[in-house]
Parts: structure tokens; C-alpha cells; sequence
């Protein structure tokens, strides 16, 4: 009986990732090669040292993903890779390794969104149900998106500047916290109380786009501020103050989109979908919503991995969506607009 | 040449300014520290540019094209690119190419810059209010100088 | 023994197909940067047009460095998974030796160049004996006038320069003034199926998932961070990434 077994690549920034994917949705292997630990020495991803840590992991990640896994090439059905967006030179890595392995062994190569693959990994909780919402939330990304069905993807609302996460990161780095700064700044906000009250950027305006940029100024005004005349401000009141007002604008545009286009389901998705506070916030306002359910992508799966990329995969890959040898790397991909939220 | 600016508004107004002069091949490169304006330059420009889709922040991928203004605009982020690795990203080719380039950070890439280009470096000046902020302009070449004095002068 | 060469550490591509000493194809160009594109359709194409597969592979020798960072490794991401995946032999030559290859006169100085940027070069000197190139000068990252310097004590003999020189041809000029014979036209240009001749007698590599490619300089952030924490300086590269398995 045919498994449907997809070896997937994902290397599209700080993480090297190799996996075995039964049927969409069965993980066999997942390996994770993480490089933070490497940045964290400069504050920061440095794309160079990423494009050099992949090529010295690569191999071993295929080698132990199929370990793991238990499988050889001829039980192989296709490769699948994300190519986009993300770092041109760490792309690089994952789809020159996942096209050679793909012609070496005459198997189909299949392209994927990064992003596709970050709300896919909602599958391996449950099927999806269409017209599905997702809310993509990263360090690089924050995007809401509709799809009508299996595979498609509309952009009803995303960031006019920064990213969610990237703005965890730079208010992280003027309060000392080291990259990647969200889960302790995620901890801390657990602890302290909303006294800052910052602003909630476009959080009333009639669209479902964000902004972050007004809010990380917000933040480092107060604490370059309270630094002048000698000030000591509560760490742990700041985190929550900036965390709420983040989850306030993610959630109540969330919300306004799912009255606008009613879905069963609402899915979390992305590195910042890790965050305890987002999580619970989003639980309790949807468990109003009858019709509507949520589904979070596991926390193991929320940072970039390629088990999510072997799930998305396995979608275009039923649906005969294949790339040639001509593949690239492609770092500023993206989903096109919903056609009435189009600006 | 120094301009001063209280808001937001009034930097995206000298980028659209600036915008009217600007065609394909041309660099700006723009210095100053986290939160002084730099994007919300390049959205000025983009806007004059006639472009409609949202300036967003390009240190994820390093690079945003944004191709549906009048010429295309590749805005730039060359914070933490390696000395040499500009090229890998062939950055010559937006810079000789078809649209603008705005280049933030761009001591990483100064071996790549053409000769002649515009620097301006944003300051903040915290006495004088959270907003405001001055804007020195550095033409280098004739181009450059013609477009700051005819772009700035009729303010 | 089919061998597959691969040179992409600097603008032009060259990739070759050979049976033992016959070259059964062998392809450069130079018009595109886009060596990601158009590396693996090029190997493809030769594989069908000789009428082999990829298992009919037995050896895949690469260019391994120096050049530009995103070529390098775009060449041996191909080369090291293909050795990988097809449990075959995996050759790495330095870049500047597979340059110095299209000289072959006995005897001779050679002195490959790459441009590496701000008055340096990625360079070596090399003297051909028994028909191919020794190392007499290793490969470095080197300023044109420390090369010059360490290039001046040679003036009395001819020299040789292969490769990206334009920039630095007056300085040997200089030097080596009648000595000097700059290299034209395809001589300037990688030859995949000299490297896989050469590549064809060498010992692979004893462990392809450890093979990366000779860079000859750190990234500036790992420069400067090095001097800051020498003590930490000498850690293994590979120690500041931790490798997991990610399940539900």
C-alpha cells in the first residue's frame, strides 16, 4: 500500500530542517538543526554565518531524518522544499540540497511557501475545514489569511511595517534581552500589570492590517525617558504593557475578520504562536464565537521546522504542483491579495 | 544641506518630494540609529513614486521590491550583511538597474555603492521632542545636487 | 570511472562529464550570475544526452574555495549531497589550483587571482611540475600590496596570472615588467573538465557531511567577535548548533 511519503527541506533562516512525512500528516522524522545559540553571539541573525552553519548540516540532517524514520530512498514518493521568503543565501541551501536529492533519485520535487507550510502544520492536529482563517505570526511575518480551499491562500490583512516578532526583538535589545527576545519577554509579561498602557496602533481603523512600528517607539521612548532622569522602571510591567498591546491588536483584528468572513476554523500559526499570552487571549475570545474553532499549531512545530513544510507539501503534491531543476530561491515570495481587501 | 522635521508627516513629505526627480539607477542610502525615520523616509519616496503597497520593514529578507510606482523601488536593510556578501546578493544589479535603490544601513555595503549617490543621515534630538528629527543631505555627483537643490529649495 | 566536476566560485559556471581520461562533455559560460538555476538543468542535460543516470556516477570532485561565499557553496551543496545520497567518492580542489590547471607548461609560475574587493585578493602561487599545479604559496585572503610583496622575490623568473587581474596588472607590471604573461580569453576561465581530470587521482574526502567550503575568510561578525572573546575563539563551528528532533 502506497504511504504518500514526502522528504521535505526547510532552511529559510536560522534552522536546518529535515523530515519524513507520512500521508500529510504523520510525522515520521523531524530533525531540527538550530543555530541560535550561534547568533545570539551578535544579537542577531547574521545572514552569512546562517548560509554557513546550513551547508555544514545539511547532509547530517538527511542522513538522521531517515535514520529516524526508519526509510530509503525507494520508499520515497516526492521532495518538498520551501523556496521562499526568507534569506536568499540559507534558501539556498535547502533547495539546492532538496533538488539534487530529488534528480539523484528521480522523485518529484515540490515547491512550498513557507508560509503554507507554517499554517499547515495545524494538520497534524486535525484535518483543516474550508474556508479556514489563519493568523501567521513570526519574526518575520504577520499576516492574516484566508483560504477558500485545500491549498489556497489570500492575504486579508497584513503589517504596514514591522513584524510581531521582529518588534518582541527590538524592544528586546533596549531592555537586554538576548535574540530571539519573545519567550522572555513572554515570561516576564505573565508577571507584571499593564501600567504603561501603549499605544494600540490602527487597532479601530476598518481594515485587517497591523502596525507595530508606533508601538516598539512608544517603548523606547518611555525607557530612553525614564534612563534621562534616572528612573527605574519595573522590567516586567513594560513586557506586559508592550505584550498586551500587541495581543490586543492581533486578536481584535483577528476578530473583526472572522465576524466579516465567518470560518469553522480559526488557526495559529508561526514562531510567535508559541507565546503563552497570544494563545490563551485567542482561546477565550473565539470560545465565544459559536462556529468557529481554533486550532493552534503544536508548540513544537510553531518555529521553523520541516515537518510543516512535508504537510503543506503533500498538498501540492496531490494537486500535481511540481518545480523543474530550474528551482530558485525565490526571498521576497509571497501570497497574493484577497481581491476586495486589496489595496 | 540640513533640514529640520517635527513629525512624521513632514519626512514623508521631503521623500515624496524627493520622489519627482529620482529614475532608474539611482541610490540613496540612508544612516541614523533604530527609529529615526529611515522607513518612514522610503515610504515618502515610494509614495511620490506612486506606489501603492505598503513600505514594509526589509530586515527579514534584506531586500523589498516594490514594482507597481512609476519606476521600481528596491529598498534595502544592510544591517548585519557581511563585507563582500552584497554582491553575492548582486546588489550591483538593483544599483544599475531599472529602478531606485534606498539602502538603510549602508556602511555594510560601501564597497558595492556606486560613486555617485545621496546620502542623508537622520539625528534625533530628544530636548527638542520625541519627533523631531534633522535631516542632512550629502549629494554626491551632479544629478544629486541638481535634485536636492530644485526638490528642497521650492519649500 | 564517470566523473561529474563542478566549478561555481565566481561569476563563470563551468561543469563537466567525463569517463576516466575522456571528457564526454564540458560546458562554461559566463552570461548569468544565477549559478542556482542553471547548475543542476546543465547536469541534467549532459546525464541525458550521454545517456547515463545519476547511479551510473561513481566520483563528483567540486571546486571548494575561495570566491564568492554564495557560489561556493551552491557548487559543493550539490556536490556534497550528491556524494551523500549516492554513497560515492566526493574530491575537493582549491578554486584558484582548478585556474592554475589551464596553464601547462612545465615549469611555469602560475599565479591565479580573484577579486576578493577593497585592494584584496583571494591568490596562491603555484609551479607546474609534472604537468600539474604544486602549491608554492598557499591560497589566502591577502591585500594587493602584501601580495605584491611576497610576489616580488620571484621577479627574475616568468609569471604567469590567470584569472580576475585587471585591477592589479599594473603593480606586477611593476615587478615582474617583460616576466609577466597575463592569460587571455578562455585561458581566464574555469575548466570543469581539467579539474575532473585532476580530481580523478586524489583521495575523496573521508567524511562528506563534514565538507564545507574553503571560505579563507570569517565573516566580519565572527571576526570581530573573535576578538572579543579569545578564549572562546577556537571553538568547533558546528558546536554552536544543536541539533533535535521535533515530534507532537
Amino acid at each position: 500500500m502506497k504511504q504518500n511519503l514526502i522528504m521535505s527541506f526547510e532552511s529559510s533562516c536560522d534552522e536546518t530542517s529535515v523530515a519524513i512525512i507520512k500521508n500529510g500528516n504523520k510525522i515520521l522524522s523531524n530533525v531540527v538543526a538550530t543555530q541560535i545559540k550561534s547568533h545570539q553571539r551578535f544579537g542577531g541573525v547574521v545572514p552569512e554565518v546562517a548560509s554557513r552553519h546550513h551547508i555544514e548540516e545539511i547532509t547530517f540532517c538527511i542522513r538522521d531524518a531517515m535514520k529516524q524514520a526508519n526509510v530509503t530512498y525507494d520508499d520515497l514518493d516526492a521532495v518538498a522544499v520551501t523556496y521562499g521568503p526568507g534569506l536568499v543565501g540559507a534558501l539556498l541551501i535547502g533547495v539546492t540540497a532538496a533538488k539534487t536529492v530529488a534528480w539523484a533519485h528521480h522523485l518529484p520535487l515540490i515547491p512550498v511557501n513557507h508560509l503554507a507550510g507554517h499554517i499547515y502544520a495545524a494538520r497534524f492536529i486535525k484535518p483543516i475545514v474550508f474556508p479556514a482563517l489563519a493568523l501567521v505570526v513570526s519574526g518575520g511575518h504577520t499576516e492574516l489569511v484566508w483560504m477558500p480551499k485545500e491549498g489556497e491562500f489570500k492575504i486579508m490583512g497584513e503589517t504596514r511595517d514591522d513584524a510581531a516578532g521582529e518588534a518582541y526583538d527590538k524592544i528586546g535589545r533596549v531592555l537586554g534581552i538576548n535574540y530571539p527576545a519573545g519567550p522572555d519577554v513572554d515570561k516576564m509579561a505573565a508577571k507584571g500589570h499593564d501600567t504603561f498602557h501603549f499605544p494600540r496602533a490602527m487597532d479601530n481603523d476598518d481594515n485587517y492590517d497591523f502596525s507595530f512600528s508606533g508601538l516598539k517607539s512608544a517603548f523606547i521612548n518611555t525607557v530612553h525617558h525614564a534612563h534621562q532622569v534616572h528612573k527605574k522602571l519595573n522590567h516586567d510591567d513594560l513586557a506586559t504593557s508592550f505584550q498586551d498591546a500587541v495581543i490586543d491588536v492581533l486578536v481584535d483584528k483577528t476578530m473583526r475578520a472572522l465576524k466579516k468572513h465567518p470560518v469553522k476554523q480559526l488557526i495559529l500559526a508561526g514562531g510567535v504562536a508559541a507565546n503563552h499570552g497570544l494563545r490563551s487571549r485567542l482561546e477565550k475570545q473565539v470560545d465565544q464565537l459559536s462556529g468557529t474553532e481554533l486550532i493552534k499549531a503544536p508548540l513544537k512545530l510553531c518555529g521553523d521546522n520541516a515537518a510543516m513544510i512535508g504537510a503543506a507539501g503533500y498538498i501540492f503534491y496531490k494537486e500535481g504542483i511540481k518545480a523543474d531543476a530550474s528551482l530558485n530561491a525565490d526571498p521576497g515570495l509571497e501570497f497574493d491579495w484577497l481581491p476586495n481587501e486589496a489595496k | 544641506m540640513k533640514l529640520e522635521v517635527n513629525n512624521s508627516k513632514e519626512t514623508i513629505g521631503i521623500g515624496k518630494s524627493i520622489a519627482k526627480y529620482l529614475k532608474p539607477g539611482d541610490v540613496i542610502v540612508l544612516d541614523g540609529d533604530l527609529g529615526a525615520g529611515k522607513t518612514t523616509f522610503t515610504k515618502g519616496i515610494a509614495k511620490g513614486l506612486g506606489i501603492k503597497r505598503y513600505v514594509v520593514s526589509p530586515t527579514f529578507t534584506i531586500i523589498k521590491e516594490y514594482k507597481d510606482g512609476r519606476i521600481p523601488l528596491y529598498h534595502m536593510d544592510a544591517y548585519r550583511l557581511d563585507d563582500g556578501s552584497g554582491a553575492d546578493l548582486g546588489l550591483d544589479e538593483y544599483f544599475d538597474g531599472d529602478g531606485v535603490s534606498v539602502v538603510e544601513w549602508s556602511r555594510y555595503v560601501k564597497s558595492e555603492l556606486p560613486a555617485q549617490h545621496l546620502q542623508i543621515i537622520f539625528k534625533r534630538d530628544d530636548l527638542k521632542g520625541e519627533n523631531y528629527r534633522t535631516l542632512e543631505f550629502n549629494p554626491v555627483g551632479d544629478h544629486f545636487k541638481k535634485m536636492i537643490s530644485e526638490s528642497l529649495n521650492q519649500k | 570511472m564517470k566523473v561529474l566536476a563542478i566549478d561555481s566560485s565566481n561569476q563563470p559556471l563551468s561543469v563537466a562529464l567525463l569517463d576516466d581520461q575522456k571528457i564526454l562533455f564540458t560546458t562554461t559560460m559566463t552570461a548569468h550570475r544565477k549559478h542556482a538555476r542553471y547548475l543542476l538543468p546543465i547536469i541534467q542535460d549532459m546525464f541525458k544526452k550521454s545517456s547515463l543516470t545519476p547511479q551510473d556516477l561513481d566520483r563528483v570532485v567540486v571546486a571548494d574555495g575561495p570566491g564568492s561565499f554564495t557560489g561556493l557553496r551552491i557548487a559543493v551543496t550539490t556536490a556534497k549531497t550528491l556524494a551523500f545520497t549516492l554513497h560515492i567518492d566526493l574530491v575537493g580542489v582549491s578554486s584558484l589550483l582548478d585556474l592554475a590547471l589551464n596553464v601547462q607548461n612545465e615549469g611555469a609560475l602560475v599565479n591565479p587571482i580573484f577579486d576578493a574587493r577593497n585592494q584584496n585578493l583571494f591568490t596562491g602561487l603555484y609551479q607546474i611540475k609534472n604537468g600539474i599545479p604544486q602549491s608554492i604559496i598557499p591560497d589566502q585572503h591577502v591585500s594587493i600590496d602584501d601580495w605584491t610583496e611576497k610576489l616580488s622575490k620571484y621577479k627574475n623568473q616568468f609569471l604567469y596570472v590567470v584569472g580576475n587581474a585587471d585591477h592589479f596588472k599594473s603593480n606586477l607590471k611593476h615587478v615582474f615588467s617583460d616576466h609577466l604573461i597575463v592569460s587571455k580569453g578562455i585561458n581566464n576561465l574555469p575548466q570543469a573538465a581539467n579539474l575532473g581530470l585532476f580530481g580523478e587521482n586524489k583521495t575523496p574526502v573521508s567524511d562528506v557531511n563534514k565538507f564545507v567550503p574553503n571560505y579563507l575568510r570569517l565573516t566580519k561578525a565572527e571576526f570581530d567577535w573573535k576578538q572579543q572573546h579569545p578564549k572562546a575563539a577556537n571553538k568547533d563551528d558546528q558546536s554552536y548548533v544543536n541539533e533535535y528532533t521535533a515530534k507532537i
